[in-house]
């Protein structure tokens, strides 16, 4: 009884440890390559957490489509220069942002899509810009 | 006509009575008396045995046991913990998937 708890502890403690560690770029599989590919310079200067985080996300990648592949590794260089407390806020934000109705949601993506109207002081707000000419 | 009856006249009776008894008679009361009174307290001293017995053979008895125990309580801590955690993880790499995929920029979640 007492060498099956032993054993028991040594397992969980043992997976544990296992999670922790965190493998240097050359050691990664060409598809965790593939996937973090925009951080291969930066990688080996990730803390462990981070990397941990981003070998989770490398593993949907396949899963993903084209498109989502390109925005994920667009962003993947902006996403690793966050702090640890701006990326818990955007996950608080994004966390928000999906508890709101279906339409409000869409309304969003419809209004960030839609392209800027230009008015005819040249300024995409709508506001003059405080360089603008007069008009003769 | 009924009459009420007056448990102390009953006792003064009854005790007037057995002066009259002889010994033998006597002898055989007080024995039927003391197994009457035996098996009355039979059912109760069983379920109290019972019972001590449910209690005790459930406790530890040693301190070898009370290390078991404690130790598969902590185990069971620990994997709860270790679960819960890893729960915890997989909602967080979900949404910094979501949040790298969306169709939204991403600035749009970034202070």
């Amino acid at each position: 009884m007492r060498n099956i708890l032993t054993a028991g502890f040594f397992i969980v403690f043992l997976s544990a440890a296992a999670q922790c560690a965190a493998e240097p770029w050359q050691k990664l599989t060409p598809q965790q390559q593939q996937a973090l590919a925009p951080l291969s310079t930066e990688w080996d200067k990730l803390s462990d957490p981070q990397k941990k985080r981003l070998l989770a996300v490398a593993k949907r990648y396949p899963q993903l489509t084209p498109a989502a592949q390109q925005r994920m590794q667009q962003r993947l260089t902006l996403w690793s220069k966050l702090t640890p407390e701006q990326r818990k806020a955007a996950r608080e934000k994004y966390r928000a942002f999906s508890n709101i109705p279906p339409e409000q949601r869409e309304a969003v993506k419809q209004m960030v899509k839609q392209p800027a109207a230009t008015t005819p002081n040249g300024s995409v707000s709508g506001v003059p810009s405080t360089t603008a000419k007069p008009s003769q | 006509m009924t009459t009420k009856l007056d448990p102390d006249k009953i006792t003064r009776i009854l005790n007037q009575s057995i002066r009259k008894l002889d010994d033998e008679t006597l002898s055989s009361l007080q024995q039927s008396r003391a197994k009457a009174l035996q098996s009355q307290a039979a059912p109760v001293r069983m379920l109290r045995f019972a019972g001590n017995n449910l209690t005790h053979s459930l406790l530890p008895h040693s301190a070898r046991q009370w290390v078991t125990i404690t130790m598969l309580a902590l185990a069971l801590a620990v994997g709860a913990n270790l679960w819960w955690q890893h729960h915890h993880e997989q909602q967080i790499d979900e949404l910094d998937v979501a949040i790298l995929t969306d169709e939204l920029p991403i600035e749009l979640f970034i202070d």
